[in-house]
């Protein structure tokens, strides 16, 4: 991932946790992008679907974020680093988000 | 051939979830499996806690009271993820009990529940079943606990101190999936676990180069 996101569509990492807080129903009011999701925010599976589900949402809907994103993302900003990687990926076949 | 109306995922055979596939046991994943079942981090809660059969005892232990069980492996991969189970079908009564057990780098990352939501589809599709029962130690459930609050289940069950790991004793927890709670929980981000999407094309690391 480029480290000079410039692309409009792509949240900056104060936006994406500002979204974090608000699409995420387990979120606190305030998160820090060294908060570990499991340690400090208490994320359990059924928070970890709802992240998942809303890291595709945030990029679209249509795109599966894979399996090996997702053991990346332990803080906020690997989940960052996540979704940028995610909005950066061509989808295969051609498919469009 | 399938039946269920066409786009409604919850009416579906399908053993294909967003990012995992749920396939036919074979030969070749035994191994990879006794591997898991004693592996430290699983072994205390799974079929095992913590005794180490032979293999021989393994393969034995493997499909008496099996109604249905599908290794857990990424879309085109054969690797082992995990294992999810239906066993101790009461036909009669009209339920089943199910279990999950995943490669520990996967705990608590939502894809143990997408495959047990691969698997309940498939058995509220092919049985008349009116709840799926869950039997799970203190320790595991913390990993999932949440799910009750969200309505993933129910906690109907629980024997204080029944168990014990890590110098302590642990519940031993019963849970029940209803098919109603399934047909609800579809309806929100669990039912994305279970829509297709689009794949996206992953950077390949390059060779090694050869020496010299």
């Amino acid at each position: 991932m480029p480290a000079d996101n410039k692309r409009p569509d792509i949240m900056s990492l104060d936006e994406f946790k500002a979204w974090f807080v608000s699409a995420i129903e387990w979120s606190p009011d305030v998160v820090s992008e060294e908060d570990n999701l499991f340690f400090d925010l208490g994320m359990d599976s059924v928070g970890a679907v709802d992240l998942m589900v809303g890291l595709e949402d945030a990029v679209g809907g249509g795109v599966i974020l894979p399996i090996e994103l997702l053991l990346e993302i332990n803080t906020v900003r690997d989940a960052y680093l996540q979704y940028c990687a995610l909005a950066h990926l061509p989808p295969a076949d051609g498919a469009k988000r | 051939m399938t039946v269920a109306p066409e786009g409604d995922v919850r009416l579906s055979p399908s053993l294909e979830t967003r990012r995992l596939q749920l396939r036919m046991l074979t030969n070749d994943d035994h191994a990879p499996l006794y591997r898991l079942s004693s592996d430290p981090d699983v072994t205390f809660q799974w079929r095992f806690r913590g005794t180490t059969p032979s293999y021989d005892e393994f393969l034995k232990q493997l499909y008496p009271g099996v109604l249905c069980q599908f290794v857990v492996s990424p879309h085109g991969s054969q690797e082992v993820l995990g294992l999810v189970v239906a066993y101790n079908a009461d036909f009669r009564h009209r339920f089943c009990h199910a279990a999950v057990v995943m490669h520990p780098k996967l705990h608590r990352r939502g894809l143990g529940i997408e495959a047990f939501m691969g698997l309940a589809r498939y058995i509220y599709y092919g049985w008349d079943f009116r709840m799926i029962i869950m039997e799970t130690v203190g320790i595991a459930f913390d990993a999932f606990a949440s799910g009750e609050q969200a309505g993933y289940f129910t906690v109907e069950g629980r024997i204080r101190d029944q168990f014990f790991y890590g110098g302590r004793y642990w519940d031993g927890i019963s849970v029940t999936h209803r098919r109603d709670q399934f047909d609800k929980v579809m309806e929100g981000p669990v039912g994305r676990l279970l829509t297709p999407g689009n794949k996206v094309l992953r950077t390949k690391k390059p060779a090694p180069r050869a020496a010299g």
